[in-house]
């Protein structure tokens, strides 16, 4: 990882990691929309159900392994939170909470450390929790003070576009033969 | 405060260049700029897409925000298409056409039900995803292409909606209709060309 050509590793480099995966970056905007289009009270469950999504997500990739094949997996789940903030003007709490969580379970999946090692995967694991939680702190705070039919608009539409570039990929994953034609 | 240490810790984020191991720096900002300018460079798109936002500003909530959501949607559904190989007829055609019924629409004043708006504006944005989505396996990075293309495309969405506010006005509801017919006629030359 590389910050204004200087590189970046460590826990920095890991937090900076599922800023510039774009699944991952899918998922964790698909969350910071879901967390602000629900009420403000709510944003600590949110929290605590982003890191407990990638905690509980990682933990079943490390038993079942063969959760990795299925990668496409994170591209469904950003269709699906996509779809979510487009068709919802506000999200409940439980649905919205239930809704990271499962994002967050996917996208821990995808967590690779840069070292091959327990405390790698610990750190990576921790780094991406990091990520996610200043996002929804920052983001996903000022999106719940986003009150004007306009800013709801806006809201939606990013959640349409969201969905709409998950849809796409996913056909681009189910066609490999695709590729290079 | 919120604003700024969001725009502070996104900007951190995309300076930041993945190592090598991942698909690179340039496949990604190449498949994005790429995506971008696939809709952006493609005047029979512009327009098109344009009414779409000027249509919606023009019947006002909830169309203002209906069709701008309808259309990027579809317009996957179309992608998803352009990609499997499945062909659609006219693809180009339609997108021209997109162009002069949408534009006529606002020229006319039509105001149908939302759910005839949002039906008419689906049915076109297949062109539109399929012609994208036709070009996406080409891509260097389709991700980011994707996410150009749809960025953009939404771009062009607000940039209709923020002329069709002029809707709201006595002299402004006559430009808005002007600016129908210039896309109608926009879609009538694309389709005779």
């Amino acid at each position: 990882m590389n910050l204004f050509g200087m590189p970046v590793t460590g826990f920095a480099g890991s937090m900076l990691h599922p800023l510039v995966t774009l699944e991952q970056a899918f998922l964790l905007l698909a969350c910071v929309l879901i967390a602000g289009r629900m009420e403000r009270r709510a944003l600590p469950s949110a929290a605590l159900a982003l890191a407990a999504g990638l905690m509980a997500g990682k933990g079943a990739h490390l038993a079942v392994a063969s959760l990795s094949a299925y990668w496409y997996a994170q591209l469904a789940a950003a269709l699906v939170g996509g779809l979510a903030v487009a068709a919802f003007g506000r999200i409940r709490a439980g649905f919205g909470i239930a809704l990271i969580f499962a994002l967050c379970f996917v996208l821990s999946v995808g967590i690779v450390p840069e070292q091959p090692t327990e405390l790698g995967l610990v750190l990576a694991v921790a780094a991406t929790i990091a990520s996610g939680l200043i996002m929804l702190a920052l983001a996903g705070l000022t999106l719940t003070f986003v009150r004007s039919g306009w800013g709801g608009v806006l809201i939606r539409i990013a959640g349409a576009w969201l969905a709409a570039v998950a849809l796409v990929n996913l056909a681009l994953a189910f066609n490999p033969g695709a590729l290079g034609s | 405060m919120l604003v700024t240490g969001t725009s502070l810790f996104l900007a951190l984020a995309l300076a930041a260049t993945p190592a090598f191991a991942h698909v690179g720096g340039e496949g990604l900002a190449g498949g994005l700029v790429s995506g971008f300018t696939h809709p952006i460079f493609g005047p029979d798109h512009v327009i098109a897409m344009v009414a779409v936002g000027l249509w919606g500003a023009f019947l006002g909530m909830p169309a203002m925000w209906v069709l701008p959501v309808v259309f990027p949607l579809v317009m996957a559904v179309g992608g998803a298409l352009g990609v499997a190989g499945v062909p659609i007829p006219q693809v180009e055609t339609g997108i021209a056409l997109s162009a002069v019924l949408l534009g006529l629409a606002v020229a006319a004043a039509f105001r149908p039900p939302l759910w005839i708006a949002a039906l008419l504006v689906g049915a076109f944005a297949i062109f539109h995803g399929h012609a994208h989505g036709a070009e996406l396996p080409h891509a260097a990075n389709p991700l980011a292409y994707s996410v150009g293309f749809v960025i953009a495309t939404g771009l062009l969405h607000l940039c209709g909606i923020a002329f069709g506010l002029l809707a709201a006005r006595p002299l402004g509801a006559a430009a808005v209709r002007v600016a129908g017919a210039l896309i109608a006629a926009g879609g009538v030359y694309f389709l005779a060309a």
